[in-house]
C-alpha cells in the first residue's frame, strides 16, 4: 500500500479551489453577466487565482452544457471585438443556492473542527 | 509562444478531436478576446493558458463537447477525406475498379496517422511542415510494405465505394459551410 504525501499549501489551495471554483463562477455572473476575462479578474481580485486564467473555459462550458449558464454576444466596454458574456439561468440559480448551502455547512464543519482543535491544542493563529 | 501560435495550436488541437466549426469559431474567438486582455493587462499567454497549451486546449475541447459526440464527426470527417482520397485514382486512370496493394495501404494508413497524431501533439508547425513529417513516415512505410509483401493486389475497390465513405461526413460538411456563411454574413 502506498501512501500519499501530504498536500502542501498549493495543492491543497488547488484543491479547494477546484471543489468550490464552479460556485464562485456562478456567484460573479449571478452579480451580472460577464465574459471570460471578467471573471478572472474578479477571481483573482477575491484572492482566488485559479493555476491559469484559460481553467476557467472549460468549467464555463461544462456549465453552459448542463444549462446552468447562457451566453451571448454583446461589444466589450473596453472596446475592441464583442466578447461573450455569460448570465445565470434559472437552473443555475437553484444550482448556486444548493451549492452555497452546502459550502455553508461544510466549511462551518471544518471551521468548527480545525478552530477546536487549535483550542484544545493551545495553539494561537497570527 | 505567441497569440498567434497558441490560436493555431488550439484550432488544429480542437479540428482533430473533432470539434464542430460553429463551436471551434466561438471558442477561437473567446480565446483570442482574452488573450488580448490578457496582454493588455500585463499578463502573459501562460498565464491564460497555463505550462501547457495542448492541455489546455484538450480540457476545453473535452467539456465542450462529449466524446461521442467528437468521435462521430472525426469519424465522419476522416471517412469523407478518405473517400476524396481514393476517389481521385478513378478519375485519374479513367477506370472503375481500382486494386488496393499492401504498399498503397500502408503509405495512406501511415499518412493519415502520423498526420492525426502529430496535429495532436504539436499542432502548431503548420499544414506543409505537418504534412512534410507524415510522408517522411508514410513514404518509407509504404515502400517497406510493397517490398516485403509484393505488388499483389489485396482488394479490388469498385467505383461506388469512395462516394459511399462521402455519404457520412456531408452533413457535417454543410452545416459547417452554413454555419461559415452565417459568421461571415
Amino acid at each position: 500500500m502506498t501512501k500519499e504525501a501530504p498536500a502542501t499549501g498549493d495543492q491543497r489551495r488547488t484543491q479547494l479551489l477546484r471543489g468550490v471554483l464552479d460556485l464562485c463562477l456562478l456567484s460573479l455572473i449571478e452579480e451580472r453577466p460577464r465574459y471570460g476575462f471578467e471573471l478572472a479578474e474578479a477571481l483573482a481580485a477575491g484572492g482566488l487565482e485559479p493555476v491559469s486564467d484559460g481553467s476557467i473555459y472549460p468549467l464555463l462550458a461544462r456549465m453552459e452544457r448542463a444549462g446552468l449558464i447562457s451566453s451571448y454576444r454583446a461589444p466589450s466596454p473596453t472596446g475592441g471585438a464583442p466578447r461573450k458574456y455569460y448570465r445565470l439561468t434559472d437552473a443555475g440559480c437553484a444550482e448556486l443556492g444548493r451549492g452555497r448551502a452546502d459550502w455553508l455547512a461544510f466549511a462551518g464543519s471544518a471551521g468548527r473542527i480545525l478552530t477546536a482543535t487549535t483550542q484544545s491544542t493551545g495553539e494561537h493563529s497570527t | 509562444m505567441t497569440n498567434a501560435q497558441i490560436l493555431a495550436a488550439c484550432r488544429s488541437n480542437w479540428e482533430y478531436r473533432g470539434i464542430d466549426d460553429a463551436s471551434m469559431r466561438d471558442m477561437l474567438d473567446e480565446l483570442s478576446a482574452h488573450l488580448e486582455d490578457a496582454e493588455a493587462a500585463g499578463r502573459t499567454a501562460q498565464d491564460v493558458i497555463g505550462g501547457d497549451v495542448r492541455t489546455f486546449a484538450a480540457a476545453w475541447a473535452r467539456a465542450r463537447t462529449p466524446l461521442p459526440r467528437r468521435v462521430l464527426r472525426a469519424t465522419a470527417v476522416g471517412l469523407y477525406y478518405a473517400g476524396c482520397v481514393l476517389l481521385a485514382p478513378y478519375l485519374f486512370r479513367w477506370t472503375t475498379q481500382l486494386d488496393v496493394t499492401p504498399g498503397t495501404m500502408a503509405f495512406w494508413l501511415v499518412l493519415a496517422t502520423v498526420t492525426v497524431a502529430w496535429e495532436l501533439r504539436r499542432g502548431m508547425i503548420g499544414l506543409r511542415r505537418s504534412w512534410a513529417v507524415a510522408l517522411g513516415a508514410a513514404l518509407p512505410a509504404g515502400l517497406l510494405a510493397a517490398w516485403s509483401a509484393g505488388d499483389a493486389p489485396l482488394f479490388t475497390l469498385p467505383l461506388w465505394a469512395p462516394p459511399l465513405l462521402l455519404l457520412p461526413g456531408l452533413p457535417y460538411a454543410v452545416a459547417d459551410l452554413r454555419a461559415r456563411r452565417r459568421s461571415t454574413a
